[in-house]
């Protein structure tokens, strides 16, 4: 795996040092990591349900981000409950974690993985200007799908956040955070990730990878300050314009990318047709175009997998 | 006016106009950080990596280009002199 130009994130005066959840995780550390390593995978989803409903209740906003999973479900999920909702997403995060810790402790675990759609990553590669994958917001938007592509040959880099893991803070960034990341880079050509304060060089190496028809992943996610309102469901969802922002500006192909688990150690990636860009309106607004198409491209999947979808629980996640 | 006056005003003309609502470039310090400033939006640095390829010819992303170089207007200045 050849090292892949990366930024450091610097710390910032508005990052808290360490935050109560980081604590939890903390405590719950040691616990997880003897259930990855003694438990056999198939008890895992079970556990984890077990407590999801207790990380609910010491979930921050909880209020608010309840309320956001009713406003965004409407009527329109009549077998299920925003609680089922919340308790099946909360699951499949310890899942994922689990998952995780299996791998540093036995890196012998090799789950079903396929790429539905993968011609679509073929054909955009033909083209030679590169990939933006735009992945959904899912449970195994992450870990699950750089094994996926690095499995089925191809080289990715990740855009990441220095939040990715756990939680923004400051504790977190150094000590938390690295036990899920150090294990996707495994499988990862490179990461990306943005300063809390500067973006250039993590956008920049993006650039570069794309300028030699490579792959870069990018989540559906709103850490942009500026990001795009579109109607979901029964409400309204943000995303993050940086996905599709990047692909015109570079003439990449952009590729929506959901993630799903079909069953225990089963996986599949679904790789979706393009998103057509038009170069002659104004970025904003072709921003606004794509994500409308993105989401109504991952809205069956959504109701489909109601519980392996993230994007209930959190709003804006600046 | 120099060339090198007329390329600052050109520069700053663009970068107001990827700049935030209520923000003005002319009040921002060359060397000063347009990102860490809130003057920019992250997205900006890509109009930026454009911008200097489409009007000095600058391929940044085929370049070595350290991007700390993008993120001041004296640094995209050093950059386009450099060209």
């Amino acid at each position: 795996m050849s090292a892949a130009p990366k930024t450091s994130s610097t710390a910032s005066p508005r990052r808290r040092l360490i935050l109560a959840a980081d604590l939890v995780v903390l405590v719950t550390f040691p616990f997880m990591f003897l259930v990855a390593v003694l438990v056999p995978p198939r008890f895992w989803y079970r556990i984890a349900s077990f407590f999801a409903p207790v990380a609910n209740m010491l979930a921050l906003k909880k209020a608010e981000s309840r309320k956001h999973v009713r406003d965004l479900m409407g009527d329109q999920f009549p077998d299920t409950t925003p609680e089922a909702v919340e308790n099946e997403s909360m699951a499949r995060f310890v899942e994922l974690n689990l998952r995780t810790f299996r791998l540093y402790a036995r890196p012998d675990w090799q789950p079903r993985l396929e790429i539905s759609g993968e011609q679509h990553l073929r054909d955009a590669l033909a083209q030679g200007r590169g990939v933006v994958l735009w992945k959904a917001f899912f449970s195994h938007a992450s870990l699950l799908t750089y094994m996926a592509l690095h499995e089925a040959g191809y080289d990715v880099t990740a855009l990441s956040h220095p939040a990715h893991g756990f939680s923004n803070s400051a504790f977190a960034i150094r000590f938390l955070n690295p036990s899920r990341s150090k294990i996707e880079d495994r499988y990862l050509k490179g990461r990306a990730t943005l300063g809390q304060d500067d973006p250039s060089g993590a956008l920049l190496a993006l650039a570069r990878e794309l300028r030699a028809n490579g792959i870069v992943t990018i989540a559906a996610i709103a850490w942009s300050a500026d990001p795009v309102t579109v109607r979901f469901l029964a409400g309204e969802i943000e995303l993050a314009p940086g996905a599709p922002h990047l692909a015109a500006l570079t003439g990449a192909t952009l590729l929506p990318l959901i993630p799903i688990q079909r069953g225990l150690d089963d996986y599949v990636i679904h790789i979706e047709p393009p998103i057509e860009l038009d170069a002659n309106v104004p970025a904003r607004e072709r921003s606004e175009t794509a994500a409308r198409e993105f989401g109504a491209r991952i809205e069956k999947y959504v109701r489909a997998y109601p519980g392996q979808w993230r994007g209930w629980q959190t709003h804006r996640r600046r | 006016m120099s060339e090198l006056e007329d390329e600052r005003r050109a520069l700053i003309d663009f970068l107001q106009s990827l700049a935030k609502p209520g923000q003005t470039i002319d009040n921002i310090d060359d060397d000063e950080h347009l990102f860490a400033s809130g003057a920019l939006d992250s997205l900006a640095i890509l109009e930026i990596i454009v911008y200097l390829e489409q009007n000095y010819g600058i391929d940044v992303p085929g370049s070595d280009i350290d991007p700390a170089s993008l993120v001041s207007i004296k640094g995209i200045l050093e950059t386009i002199t450099r060209s």
